[in-house]
Formats: C-alpha cells, sequence, structure tokens
C-alpha cells in the first residue's frame, strides 16, 4: 500500500540545501505495522511530514512515496488535502497542544468528517461519538473541552480524530513520550488493536526501543538522515548488526537492573555531517575508512545493516 | 477582585452609556440639535436648557446627544473598514509566510511611515469633507494596524500543534484561518478594537474640528469645540462639555478594553 523509495530530502538553512534525509525505502502493507526509531534529528519525523507533504516552504525532496501506486510527491496541494485525513491519518506527540483549546472534543474529532464526507453537523457529531466510545472515551461527553481531561484521554481524542475517516495508513509519531508510563502501554494497544481491527497500516515513530519490540513487525533504526539497520523486529533485535543499533540497545534502563550505557558524543549537525559513515566519531567499531566513505544499506535476506564492520563478525 | 474587573466595569458602562445615548438621539433629543434660537444664545445652564445654548441659541445637550451618534457611527465605520481589510491581510500574511508576509508587513511599514492624522486631513481635503470621507480616511489608516496585530497573533497560533492537526486532518490555509486560528485570536482583536474605536473618536473629532468631517448643520464634537474657541471668555462652558464627552468617551473605551485585556489573558486570570 505505502511504498517510499530512495526519499531525500534537503532543507534550505543559511542559503545553502542541506540534506537531512537520504535514501530512505521502506514498504508497508494494510494490517502490518513498522517503526522508525533514532534520536532526536535522525530523521523519522521529517520522514513522516515528507510522506503527509508537510515538509517546510522550500525543502528539495526526491525519491517516491507511493499510496496504492500513486506518487503523493506528485500530488498538487489540493489533492494532497483530500489524502490527509482521508487516506492518511497522523497523531502527534503532544496531545496537551494538539488539540484546539476552544472546541469541544466531539467537533473536533467531527472534523475530518465533514471535511472529507461533507457530513451534516448532527451526522458528524455521531459518528463522533461512536469514534469516541471505540477509543474507549465511552463515558466522556463529547461537549467536554481539551482542558478538561487527561493526557491520556486527549491522546485517545487525537487518534479517534485520525482514525474517523477510515484512513488506510496511520502514522503515530511518538504517541507515547507525553504521556505518564502507566498509560503509554494502553495508547500504544488501543493503536495496534485498532490498526488490526481496521486493516489499517501503521507507522510508528519512536526513540523508544521497548516501545517498538512489542508493537510493530519491521523496524527502521535511523541516524542522521540515513536507515543504518532494517529488518523483522524479532531479526533485529535477536541479532543487531550496527553498532548504533546495539549502542542505542544499551542506552536503555536494562531489564536486569544496572545502568544504562550513555552514548558517548551528540548527532551530528546536518549542516556539518562527516563524509564517511556519520556514525563513526562515536563507534567503537570505527576504522580510518569508515569515516571517508558511506556504507551502503546491505545484508542477505530482508535484514540489511549499512556497516563496514558489523556486530557479530570479525 | 483585581483592579482589571473594576475598569471592566467601569468602561463597559461609560461605552454602553454613550452608545444609548447616540441610539437615543437618533429618535429623541431634547430639542432640535439644528434649532437656532438667536435670541437666546449664550445662555448659562438652566433647567430649560440643562448644558446652556451655543453662540446660535442651540441647545448644548442636544448637539452632544446628536453629536455623539455622528461620532460613534465614524469611528464604528472606521474601525470596520480597518478591521474588515486588516485582518484578512494580517492572516493571510501569517499563513502563507514567506513572500507574502513581507509584502504585507513591508506595505504595513509604508503606511506607518506617514503621519495618520495628517494624511486623514489631505484624503478629506481632496475627497471632499465631510462624515463619508472621515470614515474612510481613518478607516485606512486602521488597516495595518490590524494588519499587524492578526499578523502576530496568528503566527503564534500557526504554530500550534492544533493547526497541525487541522492540517493532517485536511484542512486547507483558508479554513484553518478562519475556523482555528480566528477564534483563538479574537480575544486579541477585540482589545484592539476598543482602542482604535477611542483612536478614532479622537481623530474624528480633530478632522471635524479642522471643518473636514460632520458638515454643518448637523453637530459633532470637534466642530463644537471649534466653535467654542471663539466665545471662551463669554462662555467657557461651552469648550467643557464637548471636550469632557469626547474624553469620557475615550476613557470608557480605553477602560473597557484594559478590563477586556484583563479577563481574557489566561495568565492574568490566574493570578486573582
Amino acid at each position: 500500500m505505502l511504498e517510499v523509495q530512495d526519499l531525500t530530502v534537503a532543507l534550505p538553512m543559511g542559503g545553502r540545501f542541506v540534506p537531512v534525509l537520504a535514501g530512505v525505502s521502506f514498504a508497508l502493507d494494510r494490517r502490518q505495522s513498522v517503526g522508525l526509531v533514532g534520536e532526536s534529528g535522525s530523521g523519522k519525523s521529517m520522514t513522516a511530514l515528507a510522506i503527509m507533504g508537510l515538509l517546510p516552504p522550500g525543502a528539495r525532496v526526491t525519491g517516491r512515496v507511493l499510496l496504492d501506486g500513486s506518487d503523493l510527491l506528485a500530488l498538487p496541494e489540493r489533492d494532497m488535502c483530500a489524502v490527509r485525513g482521508r487516506r492518511i491519518g497522523m497523531v502527534f506527540q503532544e496531545p496537551m497542544t494538539a488539540l484546539n483549546p476552544l472546541q469541544t472534543i466531539g467537533a473536533q474529532v467531527a472534523e475530518p468528517l465533514r471535511i472529507h464526507f461533507s457530513q451534516s453537523r448532527a451526522e458528524a457529531d455521531a459518528t463522533a461519538a461512536r469514534l469516541l466510545a471505540r477509543v474507549g472515551l465511552g463515558a466522556v461527553s463529547a461537549h467536554r473541552y481539551p482542558h478538561q481531561l487527561s493526557g491520556g484521554q486527549r491522546q485517545r481524542v487525537v487518534i479517534a480524530m485520525a482514525l474517523a475517516c477510515g484512513p488506510d495508513l496511520l502514522i503515530a509519531d511518538e504517541p507515547t513520550t507525553a504521556l505518564d508510563v502507566s498509560v503509554q502501554a494502553q495508547v500504544l494497544d488501543l493503536l495496534s488493536d485498532l490498526a488490526e481491527e481496521s486493516g489499517m497500516g501503521l507507522l510508528l515513530i519512536t526513540h523508544d526501543l521497548g516501545v517498538i519490540s512489542q508493537t510493530v513487525r519491521e523496524v527502521l533504526l535511523m541516524y542522521a538522515g540515513r536507515v543504518v539497520e532494517q529488518g523483522p523486529t524479532d531479526s533485529v533485535f535477536s541479532a543487531m548488526a550496527h553498532p548504533y543499533t546495539h549502542a542505542l540497545f544499551r542506552a536503555r534502563p536494562p531489564d536486569s537492573g544496572g545502568r544504562p550505557v550513555a552514548i558517548p558524543g551528540l548527532v551530528p549537525d546536518p549542516s556539518h555531517r562527516p563524509p564517511g559513515c556519520a556514525f563513526a566519531p562515536r563507534c567503537e567499531r570505527a576504522q580510518a575508512v569508515c569515516a571517508e566513505r558511506v556504507p551502503p544499506l546491505a545484508g542477505a535476506g530482508q535484514h540489511r545493516c549499512a556497516c563496514l564492520y558489523p556486530m557479530g563478525a570479525s | 477582585m483585581r483592579s482589571g474587573s473594576g475598569s471592566l466595569v467601569a468602561g463597559a458602562g461609560i461605552s454602553v452609556l454613550m452608545v444609548a445615548v447616540a441610539l437615543l438621539s437618533l429618535v429623541w433629543t431634547p430639542y432640535p440639535p439644528t434649532d437656532i434660537d438667536i435670541l437666546n444664545k449664550l445662555a448659562a445652564p438652566s433647567v430649560a436648557h440643562p448644558l446652556g445654548t451655543d453662540h446660535f441659541g442651540r441647545d448644548v445637550l442636544s448637539m452632544l446627544m446628536a453629536g455623539a451618534s455622528s461620532s460613534l457611527s465614524v469611528a464604528l465605520i472606521a474601525v470596520v473598514v480597518g478591521a474588515g481589510l486588516g485582518v484578512p491581510l494580517g492572516g493571510f500574511a501569517a499563513a502563507r509566510g514567506g513572500w507574502a508576509d513581507d509584502a504585507v508587513m513591508r506595505a504595513c511599514d509604508l503606511a506607518f511611515a506617514f503621519p495618520a492624522l495628517l494624511t486623514a486631513v489631505m484624503i478629506t481635503a481632496l475627497a471632499g469633507p465631510g462624515a463619508g470621507n472621515a470614515m474612510l480616511a481613518i478607516g485606512i489608516f486602521n488597516i495595518p494596524v490590524f494588519a499587524r496585530v492578526t499578523r502576530a497573533a496568528a503566527r503564534q497560533i500557526w504554530t500550534r500543534d492544533f493547526v497541525r492537526a487541522a492540517r493532517v486532518a485536511g484542512r486547507g490555509d483558508v479554513g484553518i484561518s478562519v475556523l482555528h486560528v480566528l477564534p483563538n485570536i479574537a480575544p486579541v482583536l477585540l482589545v484592539q478594537v476598543t482602542i482604535q474605536f477611542a483612536l478614532a473618536i479622537v481623530a474624528d473629532a480633530g478632522l471635524s474640528y479642522v471643518g473636514l468631517g460632520t458638515q454643518p448643520p448637523y453637530p459633532s464634537w470637534g466642530r463644537m469645540l471649534n466653535d467654542a474657541q471663539t466665545y471662551i471668555w463669554r462662555a467657557p462652558l461651552l469648550a467643557v462639555f464637548p471636550g469632557a464627552a469626547i474624553t469620557l468617551a475615550v476613557l470608557g473605551l480605553n477602560l473597557l478594553g484594559d478590563g477586556l485585556q484583563d479577563l481574557l489573558d489566561p495568565r492574568l486570570r490566574r493570578r486573582r
């Protein structure tokens, strides 16, 4: 259904184009889920914005984003408005600010229906009430305002909005980051249940490897605008090939206790990326050649890795 | 209770009074405001003429009431013109950004570079004096004010996530501007309306003072002041009443604006 092919994005900064995304490719079918993982600035949100056609003005985009065969990058803004909300729904990180403080939650859930299906207010309100019930807010009045709800409840409203028109694809950009740990799991379960039930594809963006391992079938690890490791979640987690994946995994608080291991250094500034592998300056296994050329994404089968000296190889 | 709500009540009270007087003058004044009674000229306040009469023997109270309706209607139209064109322009600039934003804002800078009242005098002098041209002249100078305030407030709203959510839901620029941005900047605009209304009353008084506003015989506060100047030693009260009316109207609107600002600004409200 969704096919992203060699997506490359450069943004104008200080008079020149700075690449923020290079050669990202993946495919996602209905009832499937793909996770994008990376630190801040790795390009995961940029990928979502590129799919939605919401990149900042002046961005230079190449590659293709095919939704059931038609290239979204080639669509004029008018037609793209008909795709957003109708074919692709999106959930944001901050449920506190993703809702208009002056409108009732019912009106906001009804908004996409009124835009895309030209439903009357009464029809849209009835559908909105059903949607709110479906995301587990059946007991909450649709006449409430966002400030009367908790963070988890608001995120459910945002999800109901994204689902309103029965989209083919749901993009969730860090949907649980701003929530309490206790409700994170609920929201994730809700997302994957809904995707399963309604046959949507789910693109989950997160920096939390734990979230990914529980929710998605395929995972892409991104670093400095490139995919460094890509493959079925089980395979990636059982045999991490890229040193970055390994470092990211060790940077989480271990289940067995003990201390997380920080990755030294910072993600390089997009305008000053090293010429070779962008992770080389922070990598324990880096050799001289790593700073000279960008390793291609390679490997046998579905599990691929962009590293000259992958983990597990001697 | 903070002083904010006090000024809100006082400002709203004075403003409502002004509007009521202006409306009343359309159907009733103690005397017809243009009726000349030359034998009774420059009379001191009495029971028959509570505020006295002017140099033609016209009833000052009736003239003040009629002047309120002319002043308020000039100010109202001026603000409607200013907001009606300025708000969409500012909203457009904020929604589009880039060159559209630059173009609108530079045009506003250009308009601000002209001294407003002087240019209003020029416009009415060229187009001919009268209430209609005064409305337009004052209104034109309200456009950049509203454009700037709208753009500044709207740009803040455009960065909020719920605007992004509306875009993601498939709304276009116009829909987002009208349905999501405008309601969220309405408080700011409302306060600006009261400020511009007060300024427009002063501008109208200024124009009619120099003879470019509402034309005789219909009374206006500005021309009453001008006429009173000649008799300032014989009948000082003639200047006091229209001056007090202008001051009261402006004071009321400013208090109302202050009160609204405090009421609508949640940061100030929470401190109460």
